[in-house]
């Protein structure tokens, strides 16, 4: 095999080059360049951001992150809770209840919810219902979180 | 392309690129045609240690109480900037003394009878400096109450650089004929003329939604304003897909379109609201178009940033940002979607009913910012799905041509001094990795890329992860991951701004930026 640039290809390189130039402007960007990524964090990562967030998730089971995002009163009786879950991406989450019927809307993600025996395959937009106190799983699949939101009913 | 074509096309395209090419000024809207709001030059306001003595050296105060919703661009020691009192400024860079306006002292101001929010009282229309035979002008587009029903017309115009004299002024190019529902009340607004291909190419759209417009884009002569009637652009077949953006262009033209629901009892039958597209520089014919939030879902999150076409070691790709916080890539060759951000099933099928995605009237609404592989912008991330307004006060740094867990490369909360929901940042400029922003607060904020500049610590690529879970999530190759919290250099107050909804122009050692408020800043850094 033939390496290197034909005459024609050569003049259309030099051409291509000149063309950025014109275009874009200036010599040491003629030609596109990689902007080289940022070394990874450590492992053992120590320089934390002083960034903090509002309401950070905290882990409540193996795999699963959750947070409290609004509390209202709600009809005579009942509290309402909109509590966010997170799986994490690749994993089943460890069986957890909650202390009210919610329904759980899929916010992000795709994965399984698991209760009474019965399994169910969860997507973007997609909702399920839980009862009062009964465990359940859920499973994360793929590269990126699995992310619900339920909507518990709470007795008061 | 066979060999002898594509040298003549890139002759042709080599020799109408113009004056906005190499500069070190700031020619244009977001600096050139690609829209990459990259000053390539290196300065002082790129060396991290000299950046930080920015200071103000002038301001300069338009009368009237419209404020600047144009960004300013400097061509050869002037400063040229449309208000929404109607009029244009050329100021002096070194001292911001008015040279000349247009229309001169005692002209009919260019404004509107037919406003509703800031882009269409007076000059919301970024200018752009060419040449016109050998003449320096600066081109812009605004509303003229001499033509037509005597409403406000939107027109372009040329003046020359030097003197603020009038070179030209195209025909009607956006009709006001009324207030009725059927009347038309187009606008120019926000869109900023393109110069290419010896033409200038400007997009016209609808501001209010009231109801909206039918989006077009329109071609006229360089040499001469005169409407081009071999180019023909319109969004639908309606009303709807305004183009209030900027085109951009490198081989043809690159705009963004508005929403078609607002205004129409079903999908109109030609859409190409809500889309990316790429279009034939001579006939404005569709090459390809990306329009992943469909009819049924559209409530009203438009296209708002134009695209910035950026030149990357993966090829050449549009890139920009609905409303709604999703960022979307694009190969310009093909059309092919190389990433949706943040990413989902979406990417390859786009958005459906039942998805659980909302595509609303959010505030994800200024350019990004290309420096080489990175796109800087402000951008719902991987909370758009769970708290979409938390990224309003963001700006996110990606890499364009990483893996999808690599695609953050760092996040930064700009600072903010009582912060807010209605707290935002303007279009982000950026210097060889050195980037200036405007906030909603009146402060220009530096922030230095941690390739440059040690950043602050590491946080989570969700913000809403804690570090420690993150650290691990991040092990395990997942998009949830700790990156970089880079370092502000310099958050300067600038007082009476009134906000910043326009772009700091980048030229040597110097930043200008326009506050809604009615003043122009001029900064400087120390020798």
């Amino acid at each position: 095999m033939k390496h290197g640039l034909s005459p024609t290809g050569f003049l259309s390189a030099f051409l291509a080059s000149a063309f950025l130039i014109a275009l874009v402007g200036c010599e040491n960007e003629s030609q596109p360049q990689a902007t080289p990524l940022l070394p990874e964090a450590q492992h053992d990562e120590k320089n934390i951001s002083p960034y903090t967030p509002e309401n950070p998730y905290r882990e409540v089971r193996a795999n699963l992150l959750s947070r409290t995002v609004f509390q209202a009163d709600g009809p005579k009786g009942v509290a309402i809770e909109f509590r966010d879950l997170f799986v994490v991406p690749g994993k089943v989450a460890e069986k957890i209840s909650l202390p009210g019927p919610a329904v759980f809307e899929v916010l992000n993600g795709e994965g399984k919810f698991s209760a009474g025996g019965k399994s169910r395959e969860l997507t973007s937009g997609s909702s399920v219902s839980i009862a009062q106190g009964e465990e359940f799983s859920l499973e994360s699949k793929g590269e990126t979180s699995l992310e619900i939101r339920a909507r518990l009913f709470l007795p008061r | 392309m066979k060999p002898r074509r594509t040298v003549a096309a890139l002759l042709i395209l080599a020799a109408c690129s113009g004056l906005q090419g190499c500069s070190k000024g700031w020619p244009a809207f977001r600096h050139d045609a690609l829209r990459t709001g990259n000053q390539f030059h290196k300065s002082r306001l790129s060396d991290p240690t000299k950046v930080t003595s920015l200071h103000i050296v002038w301001t300069f105060n338009a009368p009237g109480g419209q404020g600047f919703f144009a960004s300013p661009v400097v061509h050869k020691g002037k400063v040229f900037i449309g208000n929404g009192n109607g009029f244009l400024y050329a100021l002096n860079a070194d001292t911001g003394a008015v040279i000349w306006q247009y229309p001169p002292s005692g002209g009919q101001a260019l404004t509107s009878t037919f406003t509703c929010n800031p882009s269409s009282f007076g000059i919301a229309s970024s200018a752009t400096v060419t040449k016109i035979g050998g003449t320096e002008a600066v081109i812009f587009g605004a509303p003229d109450r001499s033509s037509g029903a005597h409403l406000g017309d939107g027109h372009l115009f040329a003046l020359n650089a030097q003197t603020g004299a009038l070179i030209w002024e195209s025909p009607v190019l956006s009709r006001i004929t009324g207030n009725g529902f059927n009347d038309f009340h187009e606008q120019i607004g926000y869109s900023s003329p393109l110069v290419f291909n010896g033409h200038v190419y400007i997009g016209i759209g609808d501001h209010c939604d009231n109801p909206i417009q039918n989006g077009r884009v329109v071609s006229v002569q360089l040499a001469n304003g005169a409407i081009d009637p071999a180019f023909s652009y319109v969004s639908t077949s309606t009303r709807g897909g305004g183009v209030w953006t900027s085109p951009a262009a490198l081989d043809d033209i690159y705009v963004t379109t508005g929403n078609t629901a607002n205004g129409n009892a079903t999908q109109p039958a030609v859409n190409h609201g809500l889309s990316l597209l790429r279009l034939d520089r001579n006939t404005g014919n569709i090459v390809w178009q990306h329009q992943p939030v469909p009819y049924a879902l559209d409530d009203d999150p438009d296209w708002a940033a134009g695209a910035a076409v950026m030149l990357t070691s993966c090829g050449t790709l549009a890139v920009s940002q609905q409303k709604d916080g999703w960022a979307w890539s694009v190969e310009t060759a093909t059309g092919h979607v190389r990433w949706g951000f943040p990413t989902g099933p979406w990417v390859t099928g786009g958005f459906h009913t039942g998805d659980g995605t909302f595509h609303g009237d959010t505030d994800y609404k200024r350019p990004g910012a290309a420096w080489g592989d990175v796109y800087v912008a402000s951008v719902g991330g991987l909370q758009t799905t769970t708290n979409l307004s938390a990224g309003y006060s963001r700006l996110h740094a990606l890499n364009v041509c990483a893996p999808e867990n690599r695609r953050i490369r760092w996040l930064k909360d700009v600072p903010a001094t009582s912060g807010g929901f209605y707290y935002r940042l303007g279009p982000p400029t950026i210097n060889n990795g050195i980037v200036f922003v405007g906030t909603s607060q009146g402060h220009l904020v530096v922030i230095g890329d941690p390739s440059l500049v040690p950043p602050v610590g590491y946080r989570c690529s969700n913000p809403a992860v804690p570090f420690a879970i993150c650290q691990i999530l991040g092990s395990l190759g997942s998009v949830v991951r700790l990156v970089p919290d880079p370092a502000v250099l310099k958050d300067i107050d600038l007082p009476g701004s009134g906000g910043f909804f326009g772009e700091p122009a980048l030229v040597g050692d110097r930043v200008f930026i326009a506050g809604v408020g009615g003043k122009v800043f001029m900064l400087d850094v120390d020798p």
